[in-house]
């Protein structure tokens, strides 16, 4: 059987597929089972790495996010949830770490023997979140109006559709032609600014 | 200017979602690096379109995921590692100030004990006798009160001397040795009545009386007695030597003496 096949039919999905796909669609059943099963080991390892139950508590709300946004995104986890959640957590509480105590090359195994080799996977995950984090991040420093042009343009309902660039030109007044030109005016001043950011090589070459 | 024409094109050929469109545009004349710059759109665009798109449904799961954090990660499990760790960590810090405390006393009491206990004073200020009699004996036929007194026969001494009128025997060494007698056969009261008797008709032995009297009130543990009787001494005009009372006095004063016993 394919992996279409096995997509389509739910009894044949893993459990890292009906976790995923229970945090795309935020079902409170499957987050809550997430919570209840892996919170107390990811909570476990942050404190034991110099952290306290509150650190635990944000990073795991922020990977389950990530989780959320990357579901969307089309994101499909081939090992198990657990050892997915827990790399996600622990390449997290690294950079909080990293960012907090010291620089970027002082920590390693020495000081944290527990964390060890972060996947690819998990390393792909974060890094095109945290790229989707600096671009909107960038969006909303532009002003009102390319902000609106932008999201206007790029915004789509649920099944992928976008707004024609008459209806955008009606809802906004203007002409056509003055919309065509501004919103790739607007989206050339967000590239820039997205490539301008210091962090933006470092998520590009991972 | 140039980046926005070819954004525009960009985005049609997204819109329309025919890619090959793009290679038949021949764009690399006018735009060598344009393959770069268009996944450089399409990166943006995907994702800040996906992220417009799940923004209202992502506040929903923050909300969600900010209560199940609260239930799942009340630090109930973790907080009692942490708890045993802190209360462990109290507890050294206990212990070590125990140590440390203890270690203060045990030395404080040693110094107290080796300074001012009853012993220590008794031993540092012997009673005023006539110690020249005991360090060298006379003759039996000699003298019998001395010869008794340095065989420390008290009880002989007593018997021989006490039925006399010593202040008038005029002999103020007799009195120390039967105050001595009393003392040393624990007849503390007889004792100090011998010294009593010094001081009153003595001035040159006064102050043994004193002495002797608060070394009696200090073995029989009457600590404010003896104080007494040394302010009496320190305070009498016809006492000369007066800093051996003092000294014994703030010896007997110091807060560490008896601190704890």
């Amino acid at each position: 059987m394919n992996t279409e096949s096995q997509n389509l039919n739910p009894s044949f999905e893993t459990e890292s597929g009906r976790f995923l796909r229970g945090i795309r669609e935020c079902s409170r059943t499957v987050i809550e089972e997430i919570y209840r099963k892996y919170s107390k080991d990811i909570e476990r390892m942050i404190v034991q790495n110099n952290g306290t139950a509150d650190d635990a508590k944000d990073v795991f709300q922020e990977v389950m996010i990530s989780l959320y946004r990357q579901a969307h995104a089309g994101l499909e986890i081939r090992c198990s949830f657990y050892t997915f959640l827990s790399l996600a957590c622990k390449k997290r509480w690294l950079t909080q770490l990293s960012s907090k105590y010291m620089s970027k090359t002082q920590y390693g195994e020495e000081t944290l023997p527990n964390i060890v080799s972060i996947s690819e996977e998990v390393n792909v995950m974060l890094r095109e979140d945290d790229r989707m984090k600096l671009m909107m991040e960038k969006l909303k420093m532009m002003n009102d109006g390319c902000r609106e042009v932008i999201e206007m343009s790029w915004q789509t309902d649920k099944d992928g559709k976008h707004l024609g660039w008459q209806e955008i030109a009606g809802i906004l007044d203007v002409s056509y032609a003055y919309i065509r030109k501004k919103a790739s005016e607007c989206k050339s001043r967000l590239i820039e600014l997205v490539k301008k950011d210091y962090r933006y090589n470092e998520l590009i070459n991972g | 200017m140039k980046n926005t024409i070819l954004y525009e094109i960009f985005e049609d050929v997204i819109r329309n979602g025919n890619m090959d469109d793009l290679k038949a545009m021949n764009l690399q004349v006018e735009y060598p690096n344009w393959q770069a710059q268009f996944r450089e759109y399409a990166d943006v665009r995907q994702k800040v379109s996906l992220a417009l798109r799940i923004q209202k449904d992502e506040r929903n799961f923050r909300q969600l995921t900010d209560e199940l954090g609260g239930k799942y990660f009340s630090g109930n499990e973790v907080s009692l590692s942490i708890l045993s760790r802190m209360t462990g960590s109290v507890l050294f810090r206990i212990a070590a100030a125990m140590v440390l405390v203890f270690s203060c006393i045990a030395v404080l009491n040693f110094y107290s004990d080796s300074k001012f206990s009853d012993q220590a004073i008794l031993a540092d200020y012997p009673l005023m006798e006539n110690s020249l009699v005991r360090s060298a004996r006379p003759q039996v036929n000699g003298n019998e009160v001395k010869v008794a007194f340095a065989d420390k026969n008290y009880n002989k001494v007593i018997d021989l001397l006490a039925p006399h009128d010593l202040v008038s025997f005029g002999k103020p060494d007799y009195i120390l040795m039967l105050g001595a007698s009393y003392y040393y056969t624990g007849d503390y009261d007889n004792a100090i009545a011998q010294y009593r008797l010094l001081i009153e008709n003595n001035t040159a032995y006064a102050v043994d009386g004193y002495m002797n009297i608060a070394l009696t009130y200090i073995k029989t543990q009457k600590y404010q007695e003896a104080v007494n009787v040394l302010n009496e001494g320190i305070n009498n005009p016809d006492v000369a030597d007066h800093e051996r009372l003092i000294e014994l006095k703030s010896r007997l004063q110091n807060p560490l003496r008896r601190w704890f016993e």
